[in-house]
């Protein structure tokens, strides 16, 4: 593979992209710690969780900074330029996940005032599989895989259906008991946040596809059709 | 009356700049031809691509 000319521009761009999979590390740290601290009851994990969004919010601050310099000075072309306007686009989406865990960690602080509410294992499933969702994406983003980039975008539906039934059992229980309202209602708050956090890591995935292809696959149905 | 006009450039920049269709050539072969916005977004050549990216040795 053909390095560039240029090794100052080389440079920039490796540079570019290890920041972007070391915020991609955090925020995969951020998600699973937030989590934990709903499963383990321990709010001091939850604390920390929003301590460490501000390093994600100055890595944001950071890419967003070395993209527009090298648009700038470098004026991209072809995959470099696909590869610069995707950087623009995942770092908001990897902002808004550590945002999300922040959301959870929140969540886990009011649910730690309280006892338990029944066993957790839907949401750490749904924890886990949205955790492993970003990671996948992130190494689609590294290894330019399009075949898992696709896979990363189909197991969204999965998902969903866990998030779906998580929703209907957390239902089940308010109306078995009103006590049970506060709780539920926060747990499905942190259901739906990991929901979100799923579609931000297909919304990666969609991005390295046209990275790699060049070609946009976002909003199938919605395309106009030709003709 | 229409006419054609060819600029044979190295100027990455003047190139897209100016042209509507854009055809990269090496040692007199034709490697890739197509619209301007298509050899410089998504060229599907690799020589037109490490090209266009700066990757020259």
């Amino acid at each position: 593979m053909p390095t560039h000319t240029d090794k100052a521009y080389e440079a920039e761009l490796k540079d570019l992209r290890d920041k972007l999979l070391e915020m991609g590390g955090l925020v995969e740290r951020a998600i699973s710690s937030s989590v934990r601290s709903i499963t383990e009851r321990d709010s001091a994990i939850a604390e920390d969780v929003k301590e460490r969004d501000r390093e994600i919010n100055r890595m944001e601050v950071a890419v967003d900074g070395a993209c527009r310099r090298i648009l700038a000075l470098r004026q991209p072309a072809a995959s470099d330029l696909r590869f610069i306007t995707t950087a623009l686009k995942i770092v908001t989406d990897l902002e808004r996940m550590g945002d999300i865990a922040v959301n959870v960690a929140e969540r886990a602080i009011d649910l730690n005032k309280a006892p338990a509410l029944g066993p957790m294992h839907d949401l750490s499933r749904l924890a886990e599989m949205s955790e492993r969702q970003l990671g996948r994406a992130l190494d689609a983003f590294v290894t330019g895989n399009v075949t898992e980039a696709e896979e990363v975008m189909h197991g969204d539906d999965v998902l969903d259906a866990l998030y779906l039934k998580l929703f209907n059992d957390l239902l089940g229980m308010m109306m078995e008991d009103s006590r049970n309202i506060r709780r539920a209602t926060s747990l499905m708050f942190a259901a739906k946040y990991l929901e979100r956090f799923g579609d931000h890591a297909t919304n990666l995935a969609e991005m390295v596809v046209y990275m790699v292809r060049g070609t946009d696959v976002r909003h199938p149905k919605s395309r106009e059709t030709a003709g | 009356m229409r006419y054609t006009i060819v600029i044979v450039t190295h100027n990455m920049q003047q190139a897209p700049r100016v042209s509507d269709q854009t055809a990269f050539f090496y040692m007199g072969d034709l490697v890739e031809v197509g619209p301007t916005e298509q050899i410089f977004t998504t060229p599907r050549e690799q020589r037109a691509e490490d090209y266009v990216t700066g990757k020259f040795e």
